[in-house]
This record gives structure tokens, sequence and C-alpha cells, in this order.
């Protein structure tokens, strides 16, 4: 621990508890990653041993849920009790092959793979995001229900930007009151890294993930009239909303005019995403990934916009020679607002550019 | 950034702050940036797009492949495009950093000379594409890359930018991947093209990461971080598939692999575990050893053992998983103290 946060903190007047316990550490995101790979590999073998090892389970829908259910159940209860990693990595296990198992019970009970299949889906992932008492498993979840959202909201109403904009706007509001409830933050977090992996999935399934949905995405049906713009529109609404949040942070600081031109430039990104689809979602991930001081985030929003470049570039459409105009006009726009903010405010850039590092 | 979160999580999560002043200790601690950051940030933000729009804006100009324009006048845009990066480069490089630049223990950045070296670069590959386009050279793709790759050395070496570095690398990459692939190369005597490609890259990134490593003792702006783990990335994946490629392999008596992997895993660890710790490459060898050893275990269970084979395996994972974690989480506290 830094001398120099505890005596920031100590000098604005918070009480800092000493304590001679050491602090339990962050466990890095790759070691999370690590973790639930090899528990989705052994819930793969787990569920290879099942089938092949009982059958007759497999062959009942009522005993498949039954025996997902017990496996989850099993699961929970070996969490709750923090028995050692072999242990959680083998309660993780056990809940991947029996949340399969759920899904192979409700699918052949339903007959087919339809929306009602999804919207189960998303259901039981919620509860699991928001029950399980492990952050790996509570991020898991919480993926799988934003690509069941996905699926459901493309199966049931032909509106696949809608989930990529729900999933932004929740991951945002989600984000931004990460501390709002100090005992349940780090059960936020990993729900708001779910979130996060799941936008990424659902931008790769949208751009590049056409066979997935085998031909069962039908124009003109259910809510397809909101397409494409509405996952643009919640998108807008999500960077109005963090915009909010900083000028609310920073209400004594910022002038009329500056309030002004954030909600111009929200405006203008929508119109550019209606273009370039996802544009605007990588733009409020970065954005919302420096606000609050979250590089991790920041990285993902990267690696969003460049999905939503590389979609532009393959987009039919307009012709390339369109797409040329428009980024030129776009790049030229860019840099005269550059070039204006350097006029309004020189000296506070020399002074940000010297302190702004060193934090 | 990174670090204040960090410490403001630990202390919130040991009750350390009380629950009611935790919002006021997160305006205190500086994890969110204050007005001068954010200014800051919108400066490079504008700067990277708007030069990445623009020079994406040519690029997809030359792509259109457009008849009615003349070959001399897209030959003249796409060089006038790439004179006025340099001429940028020049101007902000004579400017100095007082304006553009952040300073960071002595280490001068001219955030505008870098994004403009970046774009004529870029731009650079799009004339060679061009050139390509508008001649129908009939050379191979991976001519275009290597070309380019050698073009923009010198602005690479000038400067002094870490992404940029990583660009050339990656351009070198592609074009011994695609000359592998297509000739097979000195390698191709003994391999099969795309065993030979994999070994290729393997041996480009194995030998980049070790220079970097070294070259940042020395330069302080080839920083190990990003850059180091994206070349790690580059040298473990190709060896761990050589592996895999080895174990599926029913007619393989022999591979260099074998011998090649446990001592790049050997290295791995007397490197990053006590030359210059680091927990992501360690963490990076670990699933490599997960993944090698469950084909291993899987290709002699799966084929003859039935279920039993598949329970025996799921457990081996999680075995494996569970040391890996165990061993990590602990290296993890022993670095942080």
């Amino acid at each position: 621990m830094t001398h120099s946060l505890k005596e920031r903190l100590g000098q604005g007047g918070i009480d800092i508890a000493e304590s001679e316990a050491v602090p339990a550490l962050e466990t890095p995101w790759f070691v999370r990653a690590l973790q639930a790979f090899s528990g989705w590999l052994a819930a793969m073998f787990l569920l290879g041993f099942i089938a092949m090892g009982a059958v007759f389970i497999i062959d009942s829908s009522v005993a498949t849920a039954a025996l997902g259910l017990v496996m989850i159940a099993g699961a929970y209860a070996a969490l709750r009790a923090h028995a050692g990693d072999f242990l959680e990595h083998l309660a993780l296990a056990g809940s991947l092959a029996g949340q399969l198992l759920m899904a192979w019970a409700l699918g052949s009970a339903l007959g087919d793979v339809n929306a009602g299949f999804w919207w189960a889906l998303v259901g039981l992932q919620g509860v699991l995001a928001l029950v399980m008492p492990s952050l790996t498993h509570r991020t898991f979840s919480t993926f799988a229900a934003s690509l069941a959202l996905y699926l459901a909201l493309i199966e049931g109403a032909s509106a696949p930007s809608l989930a990529g904009g729900l999933v932004l706007l929740a991951l945002t509001v989600l984000w931004l009151n990460e501390f709002r409830w100090p005992a349940y933050m780090r059960q936020l977090q990993a729900l708001g890294y779910g979130l996060l992996l799941g936008v990424l999935a659902i931008q790769v399934m949208g751009y590049h993930g056409q066979s997935l949905i085998m031909g069962r995405y039908h124009y003109g049906a259910g809510l397809a009239w909101l397409e494409p713009w509405v996952g643009d529109a919640l998108a807008t609404l999500a960077f109005v909303l963090l915009l909010r949040h900083v000028f609310q942070r920073h209400k004594h600081a910022i002038a009329p005019s500056a309030w002004v031109a954030a909600y111009g430039v929200a405006a203008v990104l929508m119109l550019l995403s209606l273009q370039a689809h996802g544009l605007s979602q990588g733009a409020v991930v970065i954005v919302l990934g420096f606000a609050i001081g979250n590089r991790l985030i920041m990285a993902l929003g990267v690696m969003l916009l460049l999905l939503a470049s590389t979609n532009y570039y393959y987009w039919l459409d307009v012709t390339l020679l369109t797409k040329s105009a428009t980024l030129f006009v776009l790049g030229v726009l860019l840099l005269m607002l550059r070039w204006v903010l350097h006029r309004r405010w020189p000296s506070d850039r020399r002074i940000a550019a010297r302190g702004g590092e060193n934090q | 950034m990174a670090s204040i979160r960090r410490e403001l999580v630990a202390l919130i999560e040991r009750g350390a702050i009380p629950w009611e002043q935790v919002s006021r200790a997160v305006a205190l601690s500086g994890l969110h940036p204050s007005g001068r950051a954010w200014g800051l940030f919108l400066d490079r933000l504008l700067l990277w797009l708007g030069m990445l729009a623009l020079t994406c804006a040519v690029l997809f100009l030359v792509a259109y492949n457009w008849s009615e324009m003349a070959r001399w006048l897209r030959f003249g845009l796409v060089q006038a495009a790439l004179v006025a990066s340099i001429g940028v480069y020049w101007w902000a490089e004579g400017r100095g950093v007082v304006d553009d630049g952040v300073v960071d223990e002595g280490i001068a950045e001219n955030i505008v000379a870098r994004a403009a070296l970046t774009a004529a670069s870029l731009l650079l590959g799009v004339l060679l594409a061009l050139f390509g386009q508008v001649y129908q050279t009939g050379a191979d793709p991976w001519q275009l890359f290597f070309f380019w790759a050698v073009l923009m050395l010198p602005w690479a070496v000038v400067a002094r930018f870490d992404a940029l570095w990583i660009l050339w690398l990656g351009l070198l990459n592609l074009s011994l991947a695609l000359y592998l692939r297509t000739w097979g190369g000195a390698f191709g005597i003994l391999f099969a093209s795309d065993v030979a490609t994999l070994w290729g890259v393997f041996a480009l990134n194995t030998v980049a990461l070790m220079l970097w490593e070294l070259g940042a003792r020395r330069w302080r702006w080839l920083s190990p971080g990003w850059t180091t783990c994206l070349l790690a990335l580059g040298s473990g994946i190709p060896l761990t598939l050589l592996m895999l490629n080895f174990i599926l392999d029913e007619w393989a008596d022999v591979s260099a692999a074998v011998l090649v992997y446990p001592l790049w895993l050997a290295a791995l660890y007397f490197v990053y575990r006590h030359w210059r710790p680091d927990l992501f490459m360690l963490a990076g060898g670990c699933l490599s050893v997960i993944v090698v050893l469950t084909t291993f275990f899987g290709r002699h269970l799966l084929w003859h053992g039935g279920p039993g084979g598949f329970l025996l395996l799921s457990m081996a994972v999680l075995a494996l998983g569970a040391m890996a974690v165990f061993w990590l989480k602990r290296l993890n506290v022993e670095m942080s103290a």
C-alpha cells in the first residue's frame, strides 16, 4: 500500500482503519481467465463422461434437468464453502456441465431451439450471475446471459442490434455505480466484466457470425423496424448518461459551452454510427474506461472500435468511394476540433501534460 | 491509475474505509481523472482518431480502384499525403515537446511527431499496394509486406515508439508466414509448409522478445508491457501448436518441438520468475502446459478409454488448472510484496 493514497485520504478527512491483517489481493484477470478456461474444458469432458456413461439419463428430459440442477446446487454449496482452489475448479466445471445439461433438457422439452429456449437461458444465467458465490462464475454467467439475450432477440424479435445496445447501456450504468454499494463492489465489477465480454462477443457475432444464426434471422418480423439504428440509439443514450455523470463530477469546472459541445459530439457520433455501426459502442467504452480509471475497459473499447472499423470496410451498402469521403470529412473535423481545443485551453494542456502522467 | 484502483479497492474490500465515506474516498483518491487529465485525453483521442480516419480515407480510395481517376493522380494523391505526414513530423520535431509532449522522467514524447510517422508508415503500405494494383506486377503478397517493413524501418528507428515497432514486427510476421506457406523456405526441406510457417513465426517472435527485453534495460521507451506480452504470445502460440501437431500426428516419430518446448518453458520460467518477474508470462506458460498435457492425455485416453477416459481427463484438467491457479496466486502475493 503506497503512503500517498493513504495520506491523500487522511488529508481529506477519511478515517482509515489500520489493520494488521494482510489485505486480500485481487486475482489478476488473466488468472481468472485461466481458471475459467480449465473449468470449461473439464466441464466438456465431464459432459462427455455423462453422455457416454449414462445415456439413460440423457434420454429423459426430466432426469437430465434434475441431474443438471443437482450439479449446479452442488457447485453452489462447494463455492460457498471456500474449500480451496481444486474444489473451486471442480465446482466451476460441475456448474458448467450442469448448465449444459439443463439447456439440453430444455431443448428436448421444447422440441426446438426457439426464442423461448434462449429466454429461459437468459433467466437461468441471470440467476446464476446474481447468486453464485464466485467472481469467475458471475463473470461467465453474465457473459452467457448477454449472448443468450442476443440470440433470443434475433429469434423472437429479429432485432440483433437491440441486444448490443441494451447490454452496453446496462454495463455503463453498472460501472458508473461500481462503488455505490461497497459491500457488493467486487460482485458488481464481476458482472461488469461479463457484460463487457458480452458486448465484444455480440459485436463479433454481429459482424462475422451470420453462419451461427443459421438462416433463422427473418427480416420484417417482430421489432425488425427498429433495426439497425436502435443499437446505436441505445449506445448514444449510454454516452449521454456517461457525459451527465462526468459533468456532475466536474460541475464547477466546466463551462456551459463545453456541455453543449459534448452533447453535440454525442449527436454527431450517433449520426456516424448509422453508417459505421458499432462506432458509438467503441467510443462509449473507451470514454467509460477513462472516466472510471480502468485501463482494461479502455483496451476492450479499442478492440470494439477496431471491429467497427473492419466492419465498415466490408459493409456493402455504400461504395468505398463514399466511405473514403466520409472518413476524410471525419478526420478533418476531428483534427479541427483538436485545434479549437488547443486554442481555447493551451495552458491547461501544458500543465496536464506534466501532471497527467504522474497519476 | 491501475495501482490507485488496486489499492483503493483493497482498502474498501477489507473495510478500512467506512462505507458511508467510500464515495468521498473515491473522489479524493485521484482514481477518476481531473479536468486537466480529461483535456489531455481528448487531445490524444482526437489526434489519433483524426490521423487514422485520414489515413483510412486514402486507403479506401485506393481500394475503390476508381477507373475514372488517372493513375498519376492516384499516385500523386497518396504521395502527397505521405509527404504531408513527413512534413508534419519535421514541423512537430522542430517545435520540440513543449506544447505537445508528455515529460515522463526525462523522456520526452512528441505525440504529434509519433502520430505523423505512424500515418507515414501506413501510407507507405498504401503506396506499395497502389503500385501493385496499377502495374499488376504479379509479385507474391509476402513481397508487399516485406518491402513495406524494410522501407519503414528507418522511421521506426527514429520514432522511438513501441507501437510502430509492433507494426513493423507484425508486417515481418505476415510476410514470413506468407512466404513460408507458399515456398516452405529453408525449412521446407524438413517440414510441411504449415509446420514451417509455425517454426518461422516462433523463431522470429522469440528473437524479437529477447531483443526487446534486453533493449528495455537500455532504452526506457522500450519498457516492457503490452508489447512484450504480445511478443510472448507470438512466440508461445506457434510452439504450442507445433506440440499439438506432433501429438495428434499419428505418423510423426519425432519432432524438434519435443526438444525446444521444455527449453522454452524453462527459459520462460527463469526469465519471468527470477530475472524480470511477470505473472502474465507465467500464466501463459501454464495455459500452454495445460493444453499440451490435455491433448496428450486426450489422445491416449479418449481413443481407448471409453467413458472412464472422459472422467479421468476431466479430473486431470481440474487438477492441472487448480495447481496452476494456486501457484499463480501465491506468486501474485510474492510479486506484490
